[in-house]
């Protein structure tokens, strides 16, 4: 629906407005986008432990068999 | 008007993306931007403000000084809308270090008022690079060869935080924030500092996966031009 949208436009005086002002100072100091942030090494000592735990229990490697006569 | 019926923040953004296709189009033909018609509207007084020294950066970058259709616009553009309040006191100092910019551009024209030097930015060891350089980024307009002050001392100082901060950027896949700092880090290039990081590849990179907006561009281009010239894009002594 059109009515959603504001139909706030330039104002024709010659001061500035708040709403002027806002608008001036977003523009004028973007900060960096929300994005999500870098990527950091976070070790846990949870999923450390989960992973040594499973690595104990994992079965062990096939050994080759012996060559029976 | 295209852009009759969207807020007022989109109506202005509207503006500084054709100001700064104009300019950009001026830089790539190596002429000042063409006039507009006297009695400019209000979105593009605004333009004018947002941009501000980038403006002149067509005739600066070819070793010109500030034309005076472009100084009138933005001396109108300074009258009309004064310094708008900041909803902090770190993007106050941006908006204070950005009017200086424009400040002493204009300085060399007929219509120079002569504004205050601000205080100097913290440095990167007082709030840390990582918010420093995100400082520096809303700062990029003032790398410009013709212009010298403490925000360029910082910049020449902290080079390796200049670089780190690009880096982050480009890990965060903030192009716009990474396309600033990276304009910086070609400004320390054409100063004749040891590169921190290769900006070329950084640049290519924005331009293939960045927002694709003209001001984008026009701070790539001006980095292109500041990488193309070491040192040539400043005005002889």
């Amino acid at each position: 629906m059109l009515t959603q949208f504001r139909t706030e436009t330039a104002p024709p005086s010659r001061t500035a407005t708040s709403t002027e002002a806002a608008a001036l100072a977003s523009l004028m100091v973007e900060d960096e986008a929300a994005v999500s942030d870098a990527p950091t090494y976070s070790p846990e000592a949870v999923g450390a432990g989960l992973l040594v735990l499973g690595l104990l229990l994992s079965p062990k490697p096939p050994k080759e068999a012996k060559p029976t006569r | 008007m295209p852009f009759a019926e969207t807020p007022l923040r989109d109506e202005y953004a509207a503006a500084v993306e054709h100001l700064a296709r104009r300019t950009l189009d001026a830089l790539h033909d190596d002429a000042a931007p063409p006039p507009e018609a006297p009695g400019a509207d209000r979105p593009l007084l605004a333009a004018a403000r947002v941009l501000g020294p980038d403006l002149f950066a067509p005739r600066l970058l070819a070793g010109a000084g500030p034309d005076g259709p472009t100084a009138a616009l933005l001396a109108e553009a300074r009258r009309t809308l004064p310094p708008p309040a900041a909803p902090s006191a770190g993007a106050a100092l941006v908006i204070a270090w950005q009017d200086w910019a424009a400040g002493r551009l204009l300085a060399r024209t007929p219509y120079g008022d002569g504004a205050p030097m601000p205080p100097a930015p913290p440095a990167p060891g007082e709030s840390g690079w990582q918010t420093w350089s995100v400082r520096m980024s809303q700062l990029s307009g003032l790398a410009l060869p013709g212009l010298d002050g403490p925000v360029h001392d910082s910049a020449r100082t902290h080079a390796l935080s200049l670089a780190r901060g690009t880096v982050r950027a480009l890990l965060r896949r903030d192009q716009t924030t990474a396309a600033r700092l990276a304009r910086w880090l070609a400004w320390t290039d054409a100063e004749g500092l040891a590169p921190r990081l290769e900006v070329a590849p950084v640049l290519d990179r924005i331009r293939l996966a960045g927002d694709g907006s003209a001001r984008t561009a026009l701070g790539l281009a001006i980095a292109h031009r500041l990488l193309a010239a070491p040192g040539g894009g400043r005005p002889a002594p």
